[in-house]
C-alpha cells in the first residue's frame, strides 16, 4: 500500500531532514584513525588500479605501445589486494 | 577523463560518508569497510577513464550495490529480511505531527556549556541509532537525499527507482525519525 503525501509537507519535511543530517555531519567529523588509515589505504589502491584509456596506459608507463602491445596491463596488480587484517 | 589527483581527491570527500553510511546499513564496522573498498576498488577499474563530474553519481549507485550484494551474500534469512525486505513495507505515521518535533532553526551553539556538548553527543548517538532502524530504503534515501544532498532524481538514479518512490521513502524516514526522537524527548 503506498500513501500519499500531502506536498504541503514537504518543505518542512526537508528542513527537518536537513537538521538531522547537518546533526549527522556534526558527530561524524572524526572517525578513529585506525579507520581513516584504511580508508587512506584502500583509497590508495584504488587510484593505483583506475582504468585508463589504452593510449594513457602506455603513455604512463614510459613509451609508446610495443609490438607487443600493453601487456604489463595484464599482469595484474592492485586490485586483488585486500585489507592486511 | 578524470585525473588521477581528482579521482583521488574524490575519493577522499567522499569515503567517510560512505563507510559511516555503510555502517548504518550493515552494523558492522569490518563489512562497512569492505564494502568501501570494494566500491573504490570498482570505480576506479571500472570507471577510472570517465569525467570527473560523472563519479559522484557512478560511487553512489556502486556503493548502494556493493551494500545490496553484501546482505545478499549473508547467508540467514533474518539477516536478509530484516534490512532489505522493506522494499513495499507499510509504515503507519498516522499520528505523527512533524512540526511538533521541529524547533525554531535558529541556533545557539556560541553559548554551549560542556552539558550541551554531552548532551549533544547523545543526541547524536540517539540519530545514528534511529537511522540504523530503518528500513532499508528509508535509510538510503535519506541518507542520499539529506546527507550526501543528492537531489530526488539523483537519488533516485542512485537507487535504480522513481523520483516518486524517493519522495515516499524519504517522507517516511522523516517522519519515522521525527516520531522516534520525540518519544526520546529529542528536539531539533
Amino acid at each position: 500500500m503506498n500513501t500519499k503525501v500531502p506536498t504541503s509537507s514537504t518543505a518542512a519535511e526537508d528542513q527537518f531532514g536537513q537538521r538531522l543530517a547537518a546533526r549527522l555531519s556534526a558527530g561524524n567529523r572524526e572517525l578513529p584513525h585506525d579507520i581513516g588509515e584504511r580508508l587512506r589505504v584502500a583509497r590508495a589502491q584504488a587510484v593505483a588500479a583506475r582504468k585508463l584509456p589504452p593510449q594513457l596506459r602506455t603513455a604512463s608507463r614510459g613509451g609508446a605501445v610495443g609490438p607487443h602491445g600493453p601487456r604489463w596491463v595484464a599482469a595484474g596488480g592492485p586490485a586483488s589486494v585486500r585489507w592486511c587484517r | 577523463l578524470a585525473t588521477e589527483q581528482e579521482l583521488s581527491d574524490f575519493l577522499k570527500s567522499v569515503e567517510r560518508r560512505a563507510f559511516k553510511r555503510s555502517v548504518y546499513h550493515v552494523r558492522d564496522e569490518e563489512a562497512a569497510l569492505d564494502i568501501v573498498q570494494d566500491s573504490m576498488m570498482k570505480l576506479a577499474q571500472h570507471y577510472g577513464d570517465k569525467p570527473a563530474a560523472e563519479l559522484p553519481m557512478l560511487f553512489q549507485r556502486i556503493l548502494s550495490n556493493c551494500t545490496l550484494d553484501w546482505f545478499r551474500r549473508q547467508k540467514t534469512r533474518r539477516a536478509l529480511f530484516s534490512n532489505l525486505s522493506d522494499f513495499d513495507s507499510v509504515d503507519d505515521d498516522g499520528d505523527f505531527d512533524l512540526l511538533e518535533n521541529f524547533v525554531s532553526p535558529t541556533d545557539s551553539r556560541e553559548t554551549e556549556s560542556a552539558e550541551d556538548t554531552t548532551r549533544r553527543a547523545q543526541v547524536f548517538h540517539e540519530i545514528e541509532e534511529q537511522i540504523a532502524a530503518l528500513p532499508g530504503r528509508q535509510r538510503e534515501a535519506f541518507l542520499m537525499r539529506y546527507w550526501e544532498e543528492m537531489d530526488v532524481a539523483e537519488t533516485a538514479a542512485a537507487m535504480g527507482c522513481s523520483e516518486g518512490s524517493v519522495k515516499t521513502h524519504c517522507s517516511r524516514a522523516v517522519h519515522a525519525l521525527s516520531k522516534a526522537l520525540k518519544a526520546k524527548g529529542i528536539s531539533l
